[in-house]
């Protein structure tokens, strides 16, 4: 685990750690079990493809979960997550390498919080970006 | 054409009305499963839930409701999640339901939903925006 990061240390435009991941189909039938999302397009490349779809898909909230896992890796055990807002903009397919990255946009005290505001993205190997969205964190400060 | 009409008109008499998904009780299992299926080893996650595992609250319950409103085609559009309190196992999660909106755009129906989460000290653990997209497929 990297060491704590304070709000002191993040400054407008400090990017995330980047978070890579290559979900095979075998992970989403174990998001499937995991997150009761039983859709069909996400494991039935028959199904998916009656729904007009090049094959089967990765569900967006599993990407969703890797953003969350990119943001929670980043403000340790002292941070804490306060908004996570994604939009599904393209397909990820299984097999596809899928980058996690953030970048800080914003940082500002309220509610008695030290909070940071980043642009989260993920984009696949040929930089597009599939899933798009912005977070809050609160960080805990030097004082 | 004609289908989607229908479900978008069903649902716009729902905005507002809210219903109950269940009542869960948090098993340490379904956080590791959670974890596994993300590939998150983090060894906070062996006491607490990580934040995003809370959508998946009443997700079965929640997916087959949305199956049997979009017989269709069904697109995931967007997730908001804020986040009040952790969640850990043993908590007892009430999650419900509530249609926000429903939007009508180039054959497609975007409909918002917002599900709450809250706990056995009845206090508001999240609360999550979800925008479901239907479409016509081609017969």
């Amino acid at each position: 685990m990297a060491e704590q990061v304070y709000y002191e240390d993040v400054t407008e435009e400090s990017e995330l750690p980047p978070l890579t991941k290559q979900p095979t189909t075998r992970q989403l039938v174990m998001w499937a079990g995991a997150s009761g999302d039983y859709y069909a397009i996400h494991y039935d490349k028959d199904f998916a493809q009656s729904k007009g779809l090049p094959g089967v898909i990765v569900h967006g909230q599993l990407v969703a979960s890797f953003l969350g896992q990119l943001l929670t890796d980043w403000i340790g055990k002292q941070g804490k997550l306060i908004k996570l807002a994604c939009s599904y903009k393209g397909m990820n397919f299984p097999g596809e390498t899928i980058t996690c990255r953030g970048k800080v946009s914003k940082k500002y005290i309220e509610d008695g919080e030290h909070r940071v505001e980043c642009h989260i993205w993920a984009e696949n190997a040929k930089g597009e970006k599939t899933v798009i969205g912005k977070a809050i964190v609160a960080l805990p400060a030097r004082g | 054409m004609a289908q989607k009409a229908i479900i978008a008109e069903e649902l716009k008499h729902k905005i507002g009305q809210e219903w109950l998904l269940g009542e869960f009780e948090i098993e340490k299992g379904m956080v590791q499963r959670f974890v596994r299926a993300i590939g998150d080893s983090n060894p906070r996650w062996e006491t607490m839930a990580p934040p995003f595992f809370i959508v998946t609250v009443g997700g079965e319950q929640f997916g087959q409701q949305l199956a049997a409103m979009f017989p269709d085609g069904l697109l995931h559009g967007s997730t908001e999640l804020e986040c009040h309190q952790p969640v850990r196992p043993g908590d007892k999660i009430t999650v419900t339901g509530k249609v926000l909106n429903v939007r009508e755009r180039s054959q497609m129906a975007f409909v918002t939903f917002e599900i709450t989460y809250t706990n056995q000290r009845q206090e508001l653990v999240a609360r999550c925006q979800q925008t479901m997209i239907g479409y016509q497929t081609e017969k």
